[in-house]
């Protein structure tokens, strides 16, 4: 999932939900950290370029080329995620 | 006060749209030899027109084939879906072709010339209590087997438009049917043609903005696009439960 739609258009109380969802072998999954500090405003990240409230229950993001799940991809700034999410 | 809601309320009695192999050419104002209104479940009588009985073809939700160059609503009924917000629309059979028919410049079905935006337009949004559904058949016990395919071609950018609020599509899997790359070095095993003549390929699988909101994607599979399996922002709370997203070119 790239949430930008090439604008950098912010999200408002954007809350993605995502139960038993799997995905993998996408070519390039760029995304926002979830908790980081920022090394770009210096504040934890939390996704607060783009205000979406991520939520797992559980989701599977792997085996793609650059780093799991497409979540909150921008194009100016490009983080990626490291998270292992185990199903139950 | 009762006038304004008759106004701005959405009807109470929502419609149930289908789409199944033998059914009929779609009638409307633009169309006035189409012979199913899509409002049954049953298959084309062989006669008559504006008959009770599903479309033949699933893009005759949102187009009724009748040319246009606007894809927006308001060229409706060559344009936009037919229905309110609230409507439930059943597919069966497919797979089913979104986009235009063919790779060139005058294969357009209903949006003409403009093969990347011909993909699904936005749903009517529904309401809290009545959400828009847009179900594969088999939405009541779906499986991994069992979920109504659509396929976007020839360059179409995505094969369906959430751009919308209270939404459901359950039982629905989205793809395309090639395998050229629009992305990655090197090409393999070969560049998508973007030009006319069109590969028959689809750039995303779902389209949102900020106005998508109380979303429900329910058992779908995104695979195969040449870019992202869902791209866009959001604009509240969109529920995604048993979705696969895999294969695409540029992300999930």
């Amino acid at each position: 999932m790239r949430f930008d739609d090439g604008n950098g258009t912010p999200m408002v109380h954007a809350v993605l939900n995502l139960d038993h969802v799997i995905v993998e072998w996408n070519g390039c999954n760029q995304a926002t950290r979830i908790t980081e500090q920022s090394p770009v405003t210096g504040k934890v990240r939390e996704d607060m370029e783009t205000g979406l409230e991520l939520r797992l229950t559980p989701a599977l993001p792997r085996m793609s080329t650059i780093r799991y799940s497409d979540i909150t991809h921008k194009t100016a700034l490009i983080f990626c995620i490291t998270i292992a999410v185990t199903a139950r | 006060m009762l006038f304004l809601c008759s106004l701005a309320c959405l009807p109470m009695v929502s419609e149930t749209w289908f789409v199944r192999p033998d059914g009929g050419t779609r009638y409307s104002s633009k169309q006035p030899r189409g012979r199913c209104d899509g409002t049954a479940d049953k298959a084309d009588p062989g006669h008559g027109i504006n008959q009770h009985c599903a479309f033949n073809d699933v893009r005759y939700f949102w187009t009724d084939g009748s040319y246009t160059t606007d894809a927006t609503q308001t060229a409706f009924p060559s344009y936009g879906w037919i229905g309110q917000g609230g409507d439930t629309y059943i597919i069966r059979g497919g797979p089913w072709r979104v986009g235009q028919s063919g790779p060139n410049a005058k294969d357009g079905f209903g949006l003409a010339g403009d093969p990347y935006s011909s993909g699904a337009p936005d749903p009517p949004s529904g309401t809290a209590d009545h959400h828009t559904r847009i179900l594969g058949e088999n939405y009541g016990s779906c499986s991994a087997q069992n979920k109504t395919q659509l396929f976007g071609g020839f360059g179409v950018g995505a094969v369906l438009s959430l751009r919308s609020a209270y939404v459901d599509v359950q039982c629905i899997e989205l793809t395309r049917h090639s395998n050229c790359i629009r992305m990655g070095v090197p090409a393999y095993p070969s560049n998508c043609k973007t030009d006319f003549p069109l590969d028959d390929y689809a750039s995303n699988g779902i389209i949102m903005n900020t106005s998508t909101h109380d979303v429900l994607l329910q058992d779908m599979w995104i695979h195969g696009f040449t870019s992202r399996g869902i791209i866009g922002p959001i604009g509240g709370l969109v529920t995604a439960l048993r979705v696969v997203i895999a294969y695409n070119g540029g992300a999930g």
